[in-house]
């Protein structure tokens, strides 16, 4: 019963994440271009990574929105969430202390919370994927 | 010989009600739901659910402190000399919104700044970004 609930959830929890973190983002892109700047590794493409970063989790929740898609959807979510959190992790470890880039609430969090964050949503997202059997109502409830 | 329903006529009534109303014009057989009835309706019920969830996402974010101001809550803070160079410290600098050194906002020589964010580097925490605020001491 609770695997159910957990595959049938996720995409729900995922579609709203990735909704409010975008459209914060896009409410105010050139802050969220300007705090991109100051990112090492990635300061040159700042402007860039402004426009694609939110439009991707954008175009996420409409994978997740279709039945047909969800399947692509999680993978998609399960590997942006992989490598936002392991680029948070890296500027963790190398010292690097920078106001969060993050959409909305989770401007609020710290580094550390916002990977402890990510690490249960990336537990969520692979459990939901690898028990994902298919899209039709006899599959799934 | 079947009605044009498929469905063949009760022989050995005498009277069929369902043939003597297919004759008439009327469909009597009722609409037979398929298993693509049955998917296209979880299709749109699922559909709907995220278009809510997607709707509540929205409207949550209206509830979200701007960032304008949330550009302003934190800062990386450094002392600095009389001159108003910075001090680069060994602890990572505090990251907040107050001035945690206790420097007025005005006067004639250096206290502290603060900048968008500090690294380390060498040993020694640097700051990074741009100058947001120096506070000088009398």
């Amino acid at each position: 019963m609770l695997r159910k609930i957990i595959i049938i959830a996720v995409p729900y929890l995922l579609m709203f994440l990735f909704a409010y973190t975008s459209l914060s983002k896009l409410g105010d892109r050139s802050f969220f271009s300007s705090q991109l700047g100051l990112y090492p590794y990635i300061k040159h493409i700042h402007v860039f990574l402004s426009w694609a970063l939110p439009l991707t989790e954008l175009g996420v929740v409409c994978l997740l929105l279709f039945p047909a898609t969800v399947r692509i959807g999680l993978y998609v979510s399960l590997f942006l969430l992989l490598v936002f959190t392991a680029y948070l992790g890296a500027m963790v470890l190398a010292g690097v202390h920078l106001p969060c880039s993050c959409g909305g609430v989770m401007r609020k969090m710290s580094w550390r919370q916002h990977i402890l964050f990510n690490g249960f949503f990336i537990v969520l997202t692979g459990y939901a994927f690898s028990q994902w059997e298919g899209t039709g109502p006899e599959k799934i409830l | 010989m079947p009605l044009a329903s498929g469905r063949v006529p009760d022989r050995k009534r005498s009277f069929d009600p369902y043939a003597l109303l297919q004759l008439s014009g009327v469909n009597a057989c009722p609409r037979k739901k398929t298993g693509i009835y049955h998917f296209k309706k979880f299709t749109m019920k699922k559909l709907h659910l995220g278009l809510l969830v997607v709707l509540l996402a929205a409207g949550t974010m209206a509830f979200t402190k701007p960032a304008a101001q949330a550009k302003e809550t934190s800062f990386a803070w450094f002392q600095t000399d009389g001159a108003g160079n910075v001090i680069e410290p060994t602890d990572e600098p505090p990251f907040q919104a107050e001035d945690p050194n206790g420097c007025p906002n005005s006067g004639l020589t250096g206290c502290s700044k603060a900048f968008d964010g500090s690294e380390l580097s060498g040993g020694v925490y640097s700051p990074t970004g741009a100058l947001e605020i120096t506070h000088k001491k009398p």
